[in-house]
């Protein structure tokens, strides 16, 4: 099978050695291009995507996801990247998922594809997630005046040309909705896809810090504080 | 009145140290040499503060002291504050520019993908052409 050389997909990864080498692996039978940003981890992240077939960036310090995706995307556009991809390390992710965006992206003419799991599916999700993301999606819609279904989502395409507009200053969580609100404000048009996220064990102790804990509001009021 | 001179000795010295740093910090500087001096009065004349915060409708002196005290202290604390985040701006840049620089060092601009030269000599600055290919891939 081919693989698909418009997409640069950009991982940020901090202490997932357990299982970014399997992500990143599954990744690269679909995509010529998996750069994997590991934020200062302690454990083998780095290797284990190197491995895998990635190319890694590490930053020497942690810095936190926001500042490590900005990294990658900032490292896709200078190797010429039309497409840029964000992807979570943890695995809740499905690389098929992209190929579906990716072609929706260019038939909208779209800057940016939103992955959003209330449109597609998210086998194993609790309850109390959903309500909380539900009062996310609330508060994007009342800051931004984007009308989306998810939020905090990390499933993402941009064009190239988006992807240079929409800079990550919220180093920690918070740059989940910085994107959206930074999207909103250069009026980008947005094209939604729907998009499965797999709630293993795994990522539901890790990965679901970001996309369904109480974390979520706190990130967004302190968004709100900083800017 | 040995406390008095302790105090005047002190407040003198930080307005002189704040007045030879003025470059670094011009109004950070201005604002503590200001403190320094307004304070020598206050100081050397107790009942000074006590007849300001009278004119001022505050009822004493030291009342007035800690209302000027915190306000200074938020100035301070906000000032501070700005200056971390742009620290932390300046740090994020550094770390993204060595992770960038060392992934074009090593990989020269190819990801290492296996499947042909299309993808090889995109990137503008690499110094190095390498095939550093990982492609041991299926």
């Amino acid at each position: 099978m081919a693989t698909d050389k418009r997409l640069w997909v950009v991982i940020a990864a901090y202490n997932e050695g357990q299982v970014i080498g399997d992500v990143v692996s599954e990744l690269r039978r679909m995509f010529a291009h998996v750069v994997v940003v590991d934020d200062g981890s302690a454990d083998v992240t780095g290797e284990a995507a190197r491995a895998a077939g990635a190319v890694v960036l590490r930053h020497c310090l942690n810095l936190g996801q926001g500042a490590a995706l900005q990294t990658g995307i900032d490292y896709a556009l200078l190797q010429g990247a039309p497409f840029v991809a964000t992807f979570d390390a943890d695995g809740q992710h499905d690389p098929h998922d992209l190929t579906v965006m990716l072609d929706r992206l260019q038939d909208s003419g779209s800057d940016v594809a939103l992955g959003s799991r209330f449109l597609g599916a998210a086998p194993g999700m609790p309850a109390s997630r959903r309500l909380l993301l539900k009062l996310a999606l609330l508060f994007q819609r009342i800051t931004t005046g984007l009308d989306l279904s998810d939020a905090h989502n990390g499933l993402r395409i941009l064009r190239a040309s988006a992807a240079g507009k929409l800079r990550i200053d919220q180093n920690r969580m918070a740059h989940a909705s910085e994107i959206i609100a930074k999207i909103a404000q250069a009026r980008l048009a947005v094209v939604e896809v729907p998009c499965t996220i797999r709630y293993t064990d795994y990522s539901k102790q890790k990965g679901q810090r970001l996309a369904g804990s109480f974390d979520v509001l706190v990130d967004l009021l302190v968004r709100k504080l900083y800017r | 009145m040995i406390f008095q001179l302790l105090l005047l000795v002190a407040l003198g010295m930080i307005a002189i140290y704040a007045h030879f740093q003025r470059k670094r910090s011009p109004y950070v500087s201005a604002l503590v040499v200001i403190i320094g001096l307004l304070g020598l009065p206050l100081v050397s004349d107790p009942d000074l503060a006590n007849r300001i915060a009278k004119s001022v409708g505050i009822g004493r002196g030291a009342d007035l002291i800690l209302y000027c005290f915190v306000l200074v202290t938020l100035i301070a604390i906000f000032n501070l504050h700005l200056r971390f985040r742009a620290t932390e701006q300046r740090l994020t840049r550094i770390v993204r520019d060595a992770a960038i620089t060392r992934a074009e060092l090593a990989h020269g601009g190819n990801t290492g993908s296996p499947d042909g030269a299309a993808g090889a000599g995109q990137a503008p600055q690499a110094p190095a052409d390498g095939d550093i290919g990982t492609g041991d891939r299926g």
